[in-house]
Parts: structure tokens; sequence; C-alpha cells
């Protein structure tokens, strides 16, 4: 894509000014994809030209540490650096039509959105006539700063592992769930801490995600070099684990406005059991994952998940000996996977591997961000802070 | 003098036998290494007899009992104010003589019963300083308050230490006036230049308060109250110097015309262009705790001209911890470090003038007057927050309301009181036996004993009509029947002890079986505190907030039988989780509990928060 990127230097001035118009305000999320999807690629057009798209994930398939705002924004100063616009409002158009490029091609766009939203956001403040005022300027620092923004967004992550291993204290078991790194390297650090000398011996209980085995199974044998004890547990045995359980901690795409958080599929019910059994549960987000956002059920995030999808014929012809299965008691032979831990179906599709939920604020404790650890009332104001 | 029975109370015949004996006295003991430091390791000393300390602070003797078991007193010990001398109980043979009374003693004693440890140290506080003088009296606030005048500072500084250690200043808000007002102290008397050695020094002094008594969350509160109340002037002071530098240009301010770059406070940062990464890998020194809150995070100081950025006036507007904000990310300055102090320690060393340093000098005196009225305000605020908070009662507590209040607190008592004055209802008031019943019958009756007088003489209680005598209908309950009246209480009222940033509180133990009962009948939990026990300390462990007390008021040591076979605890204190409590009630009026994130974010600078905490800075 390197080369690619440079073939696309030479591009003449007027096309980059000539984006489409951006969609009106208040259009709802179909109407807007609609409008932009078809148009939006202005530098695409082109054949060897800038792909937004194509940078993103790029950029998260070269650092596998990156999280979906980062690179977002990334790609969108990969975007600023081809572009030759001399304008304010040429760069505002041309950052915000990309942005919503980016995020209609994105299957999940709502950590994403995160990260164009927060850029957008700081283009128009700080291309303000009342502050700087200084275009050249600020498109300089951006372009000049892309890895130093890289680099405090994995700084984040260690002053959340600062600040959130010491919720883990000695003796106690932790619950987690999903792929995060944030978690990962919270619990890691708490670990270090018991190897250099500190008394924090915890235990993990990992709750495993058929869809994304591989990433789960990387943490667990990473707390596992560590020496830390970690169980794997189905998803399905959350409720029964639940009472030998200190406390949860899991990790968040996105943090939306009411202080609730959007996650992997299976952190919403982690979370309600969590609180029916008295335990504390906690998120850790860096802040720059802060959606505006606000959802007001599991079924209002704003992207099309096939979840829940009925159907009246069958997937694929049930085996005889499953037919059997159906009509009588299973034998013990037949119900190896409540004794052993053998292989469990994997009847998830791959679209519903990397669905989300949303888990509400009530069911949250707090959230450990880098900032401190905030109650999920203080998101919106952080949200208001930048966005008005 | 002060004269305690090593193991248990005072002995006023024991000691006269002993003061026969006193010529007979031979040197058998050894004193240790003096500090305070050294106590904290002797607070255990063995066993059962955690109540030594208590005696101390509690002249008024009760007599011990005849059938107290003769192991249970090993030694009377006196402390005068020129020697320190413990006596065996019973042979009243001599232990331990000490000619100096000052500082602390560590006794060892002689193996006098072989039942006991052979060996065990205890820690005495000698009457020297501690109790100025008065025979017979324990050290409380207005004591302390008294010897500040007269001593000197860091004697002040380990008064306070040893009282709260000893807990004969215990009261969150005798806590936070005696805070307060040795910090007041530290402005006055020790030498500062600037504003960062100031800070630093209240950072060192407020560190050894804190962790004298962890548990007392509004020393720590005060403390960063009086730091950012520091640092709010120290931006003021540089706004004002800004505004009339003209020909101060060579002196180290941080917002600056992009032109004079090199001379800014990047003076001890090598100008490696306007916008080079590197800068923000040596910005971020040593000062960093130093600095005042960057509000000018968004593109940097020498990109633009000083008025403040739509973004620094959100941050004035609602404190919000800009620097921290999600803006931080893309900020061109990544810490707070890159907007210094007036004068901060780079800014000193960066091209100070003669002219400069006088400024700085004559800037000093205004400075100090300016931070002690501060402070003053601080303290004000403490003794005026009941009134205020009780301005609130009448909208609260309503005609022939049944209300729930628990243990003595002299917040709640303005309270009921101030809406007794309109209106009839009906307090029922749990006692909170055994720590604090005393204290609430007093409450309630109007009979305060000598004790409570003498152990605080600030305390609200005394000064108070008790509530019986207000003209509503007050009935006194054990705690066992709270659940059982739940269900015809119509709000819960509840003193407490701290409260912290996720609108949890720590209260009076029984606190949380209240909060909990009424939960279950769905009854209002009204909490009235003020803001100064608002604490911003997110505790990671609910535990270890909880404090233990004297296990002999659940049993007596003269149970003999009993204290051999139980192990006795006597929580003070209970976590109550924030979805148990409905409303705060503070001296700014009625919050949630979900918005007390708010009203610390209003009061507490974000780099003040973990200035006691290292690892936790970044």
């Amino acid at each position: 894509m390197g080369k690619k990127a440079d073939a696309s230097r030479p591009l003449t001035p007027g096309e980059e000014g000539s984006t489409t118009p951006p969609p009106l305000a208040g259009h709802p999320p179909a109407l807007h994809r609609m409008a932009t999807v078809g148009n939006a690629p202005t530098m695409t057009s082109t054949g060897g030209a800038f792909d937004i798209v194509e940078t993103y994930h790029r950029l998260l398939a070269e650092d596998p540490d990156l999280t979906m705002p980062v690179a977002a924004i990334e790609a969108l100063i990969e975007m600023l650096m081809h572009s030759q616009a001399v304008t304010v409002m040429e760069t505002l158009d041309l950052v915000k039509a990309q942005s919503d490029y980016l995020k209609s091609r994105i299957p999940n766009s709502i950590s994403l959105s995160a990260g164009t939203d927060l850029f957008q956001r700081y283009m128009i403040s700080s291309l303000k006539p009342s502050s700087t005022g200084n275009f050249e300027t600020v498109r300089q620092h951006l372009l000049t700063n892309g890895r130093l923004f890289v680099t405090r967004a994995k700084d984040a992550r260690q002053r959340i592992a600062a600040y959130g291993k010491h919720f883990i204290r000695d003796g106690s078991v932790v619950m987690t769930q999903g792929g995060s790194r944030v978690v990962g390297n919270l619990l890691s650090k708490a670990a270090d801490a018991g190897a250099s000398g500190g008394n924090v011996r915890f235990k993990v209980i990992y709750v495993m995600n058929e869809g994304r085995n591989a990433e789960c199974k990387a943490i667990v044998s990473l707390l596992r070099a560590k020496g830390v004890p970690v169980a794997t547990i189905s998803e399905g045995a959350v409720g029964y684990s639940m009472g030998k359980v200190d406390l949860i901690i899991v990790g968040a795409e996105g943090v939306v406005e009411n202080g609730g958080i959007i996650s992997r599929m299976g952190t919403y019910q982690i979370a309600q059991l969590a609180k029916a059994a008295g335990k504390p549960f906690y998120v850790t987000a860096e802040s720059h994952k802060f959606v505006r956002l606000y959802p007001l059920g599991q079924y209002d995030l704003g992207i099309e998940q096939k979840v829940i999808d009925f159907h009246t014929e069958d997937d694929d012809i049930l085996s005889v000996e499953e037919k059997k299965f159906a009509d009588r008691t299973p034998t013990k032979d037949e119900r190896m996977d409540y004794f052993e831990n053998t292989q469990i179906a994997k009847t998830q599709t791959s679209s519903a591997a990397g669905a989300v939920d949303f888990t509400p604020p009530a069911l949250i404790s707090a959230l450990i961000t880098e900032s401190g650890v905030l109650t999920p009332s203080a998101v919106s104001e952080e949200l208001i802070s930048v966005w008005y | 003098m002060l004269r305690c029975n090593y193991r248990g109370g005072w002995t006023e015949a024991a000691y006269k036998k002993a003061q026969k004996n006193h010529s007979k006295v031979e040197r058998s003991g050894r004193t240790v290494r003096q500090g305070s430091s050294e106590v904290e390791k002797q607070k255990q000393p063995v066993g059962r007899q955690s109540g030594n300390q208590r005696p101390l602070s509690k002249p008024q003797a009760k007599k011990p009992k005849a059938k107290i078991p003769t192991r249970n007193w090993l030694a009377s010990v006196y402390i005068t104010e020129t020697e320190t001398k413990a006596f065996h109980l019973q042979t009243e043979e001599p232990i331990f003589q000490k000619n100096s009374s000052a500082g602390l003693a560590y006794i060892e004693c002689r193996p006098y019963c072989a039942t006991y440890p052979s060996k065990f140290e205890t820690c005495i506080s000698s009457a020297n300083g501690m109790a100025p003088a008065q025979a017979g009296y324990a050290p409380d606030l207005s004591a302390f308050l008294k010897s500040l005048k007269v001593q000197s500072l860091e004697k002040s500084i380990e008064n306070l230490i040893s009282l709260f250690k000893r807990r004969q200043i215990k009261n969150s808000r005798s806590c936070a006036i005696a805070t307060a007002h040795l910090l007041r102290q530290v402005v006055a008397k020790s030498k500062w230049s600037d504003l960062g050695k100031l800070l630093e020094r209240i950072q060192q002094v407020g560190q050894r308060l804190m962790e004298a008594q962890p548990r007392e969350m509004v020393v720590g509160n005060i403390v960063r109250r009086v730091l950012g109340m520091i640092r709010e002037e120290a931006k003021e002071d540089r706004n004002e110097e800004f505004s009339d530098s003209g020909s101060n240009s060579q002196k180290a301010s941080p917002r600056r015309e992009p032109s004079d770059l090199s001379l800014s406070k990047a003076g001890a940062v090598p100008p490696i262009g306007t916008f080079s990464p590197l800068r923000f890998e040596s910005n971020i020194g040593p000062d960093a705790t130093f600095e005042s809150s960057s509000n000018d995070d968004i593109f940097g100081k020498n990109s633009r001209p000083p008025l403040i950025t739509s973004h620094a006036s959100y941050a004035v507007l609602n404190g919000v911890p800009v620097q921290q904000s999600m803006f931080n990310l893309l900020s061109t300055n990544s810490s707070p470090s890159s907007t210094p102090v007036a004068a901060s320690p780079v800014g000193k060393s960066a091209p100070s003038s003669a002219a400069i340093s006088h400024r700085i000098s004559t800037a000093t005196l205004d400075l100090k007057a300016e931070i002690m009225n501060g402070i003053e305000e601080i303290i004000d605020e403490l003794l005026q927050v009941d009134e205020q908070i009780a301005a609130y009662a009448q909208e609260h507590i309503h005609s022939n309301e049944i209300i729930l209040t628990h243990s003595s607190s002299g917040s709640v008592q303005k309270f009921l009181l101030k809406a007794a004055e309109k209106r009839k209802f009906t307090v029922i008031v749990a006692e909170s036996y055994p720590n604090d019943h005393e204290a609430t019958h007093a409450a309630v009756t109007g009979k305060t004993s000598q004790d409570e007088k003498s152990v605080d003489e600030m305390s609200v209680g005394t000064f108070m009509k008790p509530l019986a005598a207000a003209g509503i209908t007050v009935v006194l309950m054990t705690d066992a029947t709270i659940f059982a009246i739940m269900s015809r209480v119509n709000k819960v009222i509840l003193a407490t002890h701290a409260v912290i940033a996720n609108g949890g509180l720590i209260a009076a133990a029984g606190a949380r079986i209240i909060a909990r009962a009424a939960k279950v009948h769905k009854t209002p939990v009204i909490v009235v505190s003020g803001i100064y026990k608002l604490s911003p300390d997110y505790p990671f462990e609910f535990e270890s907030l909880i404090e233990y007390g004297d296990p002999g008021s659940v049993i007596g040591y003269d149970d003999g039988p009993l204290v051999d076979k139980l192990e006795v605890d006597n929580p003070l204190f209970d976590y109550v989780p924030p979805d148990l409590v409905d409303l705060y009630i503070t001296n700014l009026g009625a919050h949630a509990p979900s918005y007390l994130y708010r009203i610390v974010a209003d009061h507490y600078k974000p780099e003040d928060i973990n200035f006691h905490k290292p690892e936790l800075q970044f």
C-alpha cells in the first residue's frame, strides 16, 4: 500500500477539492449510508489513488496493538498527507466525507467512529478562527505527529493498567472475557507486580468465546506464562462460576454517552449475572473510545447484526445420531461435553462472531480510563466537553 | 501528669502505692530510637491489649474491679513532665524509668508473668507536648489549636501526627479543622520563595498527616483543597504577571508568542523545531507534579496567542481535567507539564535576573496573605458547614413524618433541629451500641457526659439542644430493631464519616444495615454530609477503609474467661455502596450519588488527587 500511496501523490489539486457535499445533518443512518457509499471514494475513482478503507485495514494489520479508533485517526492523517486541500472548509469536507465512507465500509463502525468523530472535532475546534486560525500549522502538527498519537494511545493502555491493577487484590479471582488488549495488559501488569516481590496472587477465570478462540488463547497463554492460574470456561458456565468470582474486568469497543458500553457479544449477560450476584463489574477503556451514541437498547446500536436469524429450513441435514438424540434421554457417552470439555458445536455463524452487545450503565461499577476511575455518568461530561 | 495502667484503666491506689516505693526505682528498661515511624509497628503490642492507648485519652479513671485476674495487670506507667516510670502493679517493683518525657519511650518489660510473652513493647507518648502542662486533661483539638501558636512548626506537625495516631482527635470534622490550622501554620512559618516549593512542602506535610491516619480521609481532602487553592493562586498570579509583563519577557512565562520560543519555559528544553515529538518526551520533567493543569493543551503554547481557546474555557467553566480529556490524544502537549507555575524549579533555572527575584519576593508576600486567606475560608467553611446543610432541612422533612437516624452526629442533629423549628415529626434514633451509644443518648436526652466534654470541647453536641427538647417525638431504640421498624419509617437520614467519589460512604457501623433495610422497604435514604468529607480517592478495596475499634467495649477486659476464648471484633465503620443511597445533602445542596464525581472534579485538582501515591502519578 505504501507504493500505492506514493503513486497517488501527483494528483491534481482540483480533484481533491471536488468532494461530494457532506450528507445533511440529521439523516437516519440508512439514508446516510445510501448517500455516501456510492460517491464518497473521491480518490479511489482514479485507480491507484489513496483508499482510506485499505489504509485502515493495512494499519490494523501492521500493528496488532492498534485500536480501531486510533487506526481510523491514523488513516485520516494519511489521507490528509495525500490531500492537496488548501482551505479549511475543503479539508473539513474531505475529512468528513472520507470518515463517512470509511464508516460505511466497515461492518461494525461504532468503535471506529469514535476515532473519526474525535478527529473531526479536533479539526473543527483547532481550525476555529478564535483559536489558532493557522491552517498550515494544524495540518503540519497532525502530519508530523502521527506516530506520537499512536504511542500516546498505547501509553493510555499502560496508564489504565497502572490504575486498574490496584483493583486486583491478593487472593482475588478475576473473571474476564474477550480478547481486550487493555484487560490483558492490566492483568499481566498485576501479575508482574506479583512476580517482582509484591504479594498479589490472583486467579483468572477466562470466558472463552468460540468465535474468537485464537485471541482468547493468546491472552490465556500469556497469563499462564506469567504464572497466573487461569481457568477457561465456556460462556454457558458464567452463571455457574460467578459465585467464585471477586470481580469482573472487561474491555469495551466503545463507551457510549450514558456510560454504557458496546462490547463483545456476551458482555451484557456477564454484567447482568454479576449484578445479580453483587459482584463489581469494571470496564477498561481508553477515553478515545468514547462514542457519541445513545443507544436505547440492544437493537438500537445503529449497526446491523445478524445474531437472531429465524429460519424454517435447517442449515444442514441432521445426522442419524442427532435425530436419535432428539428423541430420547442422552446417554453418558453422548453427553461428553458435560463431563469433559470436548469441542462444543460451533453453532455460531461468522457474522455473530464479530457481534457486539450493549451493556447499560446501571450494570457497570466503574470505568477504568487513563484519566482515572470514572463512574459511568462521568462519560457524558467528557463527551460534552469535546462536542459543545 | 499522665498516669495509666499499662494493661487497663487507671488506678489511683496503685499509683500511691507505687509512689511510696518511688525511691527504689532502678533502671531496667531500655529505650529505643525515638521517632514516629516506629509507632506503626508498635501498634499491636500483645494479643488482647489493644486498649492500651485508650487510657491515655481518658483520664477519668474507672476503677479496676476486684475480680480482675492479676495477669491482666502488668504495669502502671507514670508520665510526668520530667520523667517516665513504670511499676509492676502487684509487686510494685519498678520496671522502667526514664528521666525525660519527650518523644516516645519504648518499654521492654521483664517476664513477670509466664503466661504472657516474655518480651513485649509498647509505646508511650510522653505528656510533654501532647497535653501541654494540664495535668489530668487529655490532649484534644482545642489543646492542639492552642499549642499551635506557641510551638515550633515541626513540633506541631509531630504533635498532630501523634494525636491522629492515638485517635485523640477523631471525628472527621475535628480532624479537618486541625489539618487546616496546621497547614495554615505551614504556610505562615515555613520559608518558601516560590509556590513550587510551597506546594512541595505542603505535599510533604500532607503525606505525613495522611499516613498517620489513613482512614481519616478528610485529612487528605483538606490537604488537597489547600494544594488546589495554591495552584489556583499561582495561576492567577501568573496571569497577572503576564498581563503586565512587557519588560519581563525574560521571565519564563508559559504563554508566549512563537517568536520568543527559545526564551520561554522550554529554556531547559532544546527547541528542536516547534512540533518535534522529542519535545514531549523532554517536557516530562521532574517538575511535572508541581505544574498547573494545562488548559492550553490543544495546540501548545508556542503557536497560540495567550488568550484561552474554546477548550481552555471549557476547562475553566467546568473545571474538567482537560489535560486528561479526550483531545489529549491529539494535542501537542502530552502532559500537564507544559505550563509551569510562576516560579517552578524550571522557571527558576531559566534566565533569572535580579529584577525577577526581587519581583518574586515582593509577590510572595501578597501571595502568602492570599493563601492564608484561602485557608481561612476553608476553616470557615468547616465551621459553618452544619448550619449550611441544615438550611435544606425544611425541604426534606415534612410534617408528621417518621424519620430514622442512627448514632450521634452534629450534622444530623442540627438538620433535625432546624426542621423541628417549623414542623412536628417523629424521629427514631438507633443507638449504635457499643461505640457511640453514650453520645447518642446524650444527643437525644441532652445529658452530655463529663467524658465527652473533655474529649472534644469543640464537639457540637455540647452546644446543641437535645432532640427531645425540640418539641418533636423522639424514640430511642436498639440497632436490632431497625428492620422491624423500617416498614413504618418514611425517611432515613444518615450521617457519614467519609464519602467516596463513587457515591458510596463510610459511616458508623450499622449504617449499612439501615440502608439495606431501607432498600428492602423502598424507604428513601438521605445522607447528610459536608463537602469536605467528599474524598477524591477511589478506594480499590473497601474493607481497607473500615476501622476496627476497641473490642473492650463489646466484651470488657475484665471478663477474663471470655476474653481468653473469643476473638472479638469491633468495626467502627460500615461501607454503604452507592446504590443504597438515594440522595446526598451537602452544604452545596442535594445531589444524586452518581453526581458526586462532578463535585469531586470541582473541588480537587486532578494533579492533587494522587499526590501521595507516586505509583499513580503520570
